[in-house]
Formats: C-alpha cells, sequence, structure tokens
C-alpha cells in the first residue's frame, strides 16, 4: 500500500504542475463554492476560506533563530555543537544546486506554489523541489526511513481550520537554514498552517531531531500571497558559475546563537 | 573616455543593500562584502546573460593604464528581477554603465556582485543583491 501510495503521489503532482500552469487564479477560486451573486459583502465574506491554502505564497527567512517563538531556544546536543562549530557556508548543499529540503525550501527568497485538493496538498517551488502533503494516510510508509526524500515524506490532518503536516524522512544532507543549522536524518517536523486572512498564513514549525537538538524548538513564519500570477522556475543548474569561485566561509550566522550543550 | 577608467574606491554609505542575498548560496563565499571593500568602476557591456540561478552583465573596464579587463557583474535571480520589472533587455550590450557599491571577489578573479548599475545618463537599472 505505501508503495501504491507514493506512485499516486507523483503521477498527480505531474497533473498538478499543468494545473499550476492554467494560473492561481483558477486555484484561488476551487474551493469557493459558497460564494453568493446576490453582494458584495456575501462575496468578500466567502473569500474568505481559513482551509483554502492555493496561491503563490511566500515568507522567507535567513535565519530560524530570529523566527523562534517567544520562550524557545535551539539547545545542541553534543554533536550538533560539533557540526555546529564547523559550518562552513561553502559547503551548503544549495551551493551546488542541490535541493533546500522542506525548511530552507520554503522559507528561500523564492516564492512556492499551493495547490490543493481534498486528498492531496502539493507545494510547488520555484527552486523546482516540490513536497505532497498526504492527505488521507495516517502513517508514514513502514519502510520510509530507509528511502529518504530530500523534501521527506509527509502526511497531512486538519485540525480545526488548522492544516498540520507532519514530515519525516529527509536527506541529511539539506540545511535547516542559510544561517548554518544542520540536521540528521533522525529530523522530524511538525508544521501547522494557518490562515489569517485571505491573502496571509502562519507557518509554525516545530523540529525535532535528537541528534542535533538536545530538545524540539519551534519558529514561526508570516506568509503572504504573492501579487504575481505565475511562477518562474528557478533551475540552477542552468549557469551556476559561482561555485568553483568558492572559498571556505566558517562561522554559522544567527541572530541567536544556539545554546550549547549542558555538561 | 575618461569616465571609463576603473575608479575603485570606498564608497559612502548610501546605498541602502542591506544583508548579502542570493537564491542559492551565501554571497560571502564568493565576494568580500564588507561595507568597507566595496568598489566602483565605469565601463561598457559586452554580454548579458539572463540566466538561472544569477544573472550576469560583463563589462569592459579600462585602468588608469589603458588596459581594458572584462569584469563579470553577478546579479539577482532571473525571477526575482523580473517581478520587480527588470527585463533581460533592459541594460544592453554598447550601454556606459556606472556600477557602484559592488563586491569584489575574495579570489582575485574579475568578479564583482551587483550593487547598482547606473547609466551614463543617469537611470538606475539595478540595485540591491538578491
Amino acid at each position: 500500500m505505501p508503495y501504491e501510495s507514493r506512485g499516486f503521489g507523483r503521477g498527480l503532482f505531474v497533473a498538478l504542475w499543468s494545473v499550476a500552469a492554467l494560473g492561481t487564479a483558477a486555484c484561488a477560486g476551487q474551493p469557493d463554492t459558497n460564494a453568493s451573486a446576490t453582494g458584495a459583502a456575501d462575496t468578500a465574506a466567502a473569500a474568505f476560506d481559513p482551509r483554502d491554502f492555493n496561491g503563490i505564497w511566500q515568507g522567507a527567512t535567513q535565519d530560524l533563530t530570529a523566527n523562534l517563538l517567544p520562550g524557545e531556544e535551539i539547545v545542541l546536543t553534543e554533536y550538533g555543537a560539533q557540526r555546529y562549530r564547523a559550518v562552513d557556508h561553502a559547503k551548503f548543499p544549495g551551493n551546488i544546486c542541490l535541493p533546500y529540503g522542506p525548511n530552507r525550501g520554503m522559507a528561500a527568497t523564492n516564492p512556492y506554489m499551493v495547490v490543493q485538493t481534498a486528498d492531496t496538498i502539493a507545494v510547488l517551488t520555484e527552486h523546482i523541489d516540490y513536497r505532497v502533503f498526504y492527505m488521507n494516510e495516517k502513517t508514514h510508509p513502514e519502510d520510509i526511513l530507509e528511502y529518504p526524500e530530500w523534501m521527506g515524506h509527509s502526511i497531512g490532518r486538519w485540525e480545526g481550520d488548522t492544516l498540520v503536516v507532519d514530515t519525516v524522512a529527509i536527506r541529511p544532507e539539506s540545511w535547516l537554514d542559510r544561517g548554518g543549522l544542520e540536521h540528521s536524518d533522525k529530523l522530524h517536523l511538525i508544521e501547522r498552517f494557518q490562515k489569517t486572512s485571505k491573502d496571509a498564513f502562519t507557518w509554525t514549525v516545530t523540529v525535532e531531531d535528537p541528534v542535533f537538538f538536545a530538545k524540539p524548538f519551534t519558529y514561526r513564519l508570516n506568509v503572504e500571497r504573492l501579487d504575481f500570477p505565475r511562477l518562474i522556475p528557478d533551475r540552477c543548474d542552468d549557469n551556476e558559475v559561482d561555485a568553483e569561485h568558492m572559498l571556505p566561509t566558517p562561522g554559522a550566522i544567527h541572530k541567536v546563537p544556539p545554546t550549547m550543550p549542558r555538561s | 573616455m575618461s569616465n571609463m577608467r576603473v575608479v575603485f574606491a570606498l564608497i559612502a554609505g548610501t546605498l541602502c543593500l542591506g544583508a548579502p542575498i542570493s537564491a542559492h548560496h551565501n554571497t560571502a563565499t564568493v565576494y568580500d562584502v564588507s561595507k568597507d571593500k566595496e568598489v566602483a568602476f565605469t565601463g561598457t557591456v559586452t554580454k548579458i546573460e539572463w540566466a538561472n540561478p544569477h544573472i550576469h552583465i560583463y563589462v569592459d573596464v579600462k585602468d588608469a593604464n589603458g588596459r581594458v579587463k572584462n569584469f563579470a557583474i553577478e546579479g539577482g535571480t532571473p525571477n526575482s528581477l523580473y517581478r520587480r520589472g527588470w527585463r533581460k533587455d533592459s541594460v544592453k550590450p554598447g550601454d556606459v554603465v556606472k556600477v557602484a557599491g559592488a563586491a569584489p571577489s575574495r579570489n582575485g578573479m574579475p568578479r564583482v556582485h551587483l550593487g547598482s548599475i547606473t547609466t551614463i545618463e543617469g537611470r538606475q537599472l539595478f540595485s540591491g543583491r538578491d
């Protein structure tokens, strides 16, 4: 069953790209089935659907520590601290056009498109990566940790009007942010997407990774609808010429330095 | 043309560049982004590469001894520049441009990271690092 589920998702992704090519205007109107033609007030009220995330969105940060929720802190394990002290920006996987991973991918300077059906929610990034939230799956595939993917495997559910997404099996090469937070293959994300208006939502991410972090931490980005009708793919491999000029650039860059191990 | 001479100089902080931003890598891995290392020069555009992940504008720059060197100016991502209104013909081969607030390469190659480009007539074409 798990295998068929993933295969279905990939096929659906191709179809969703086709939908995406039709433009976001059509997507934005999709769930709006209660709209009334009788008055502007009714139309305006119907325009805000707290469960409609279709559209093109952007909420960027270079530094997750700048977005920690109040009271949250990042506490490194001994291994996490060792890796943190050794961070070299010249080794960021994106330098050679590798995928960003879910955290960085949805906090980059490039926007992403959400294409939503009742069963599946797809996130298409301009960096030409994608995520699929499987809304009808209750658990991850049993063997998924043996087959990690750049964006991981995600299952979604609704808690009221909040979209909750659980993601595992994320390849350990990606970074959590541009500042230099890395992670292991034990990374587990719990994301909460909550609409705050027709054109905005909060993306709240709880990060668990016992290899790198002594305890979970949670950060939040405010995400806004992009006032532009289409994605413009940023295929990094087209003309990447910087990697050959890079020099070692040590030192993570964070507004709130993580706490070192308490020993 | 006198204004074709390289005029590497410190730039006063009149350009609001913010933190170096680039789509897929930290700008500081290639360029010295220290404010006091910013350079300025005037030159003639020889080629435009409107390509992912970052655009490049190539400029012939003449030094004080009359020697010409071709500099690569790296800019932002085509998609973000397009959304901000710039097009691939916003600057063309043959245009004389003034480059300011640019970050020089760390390895000594004739490459800089774009601060701003202004035509000889005073029209600003590109600005900011993103």
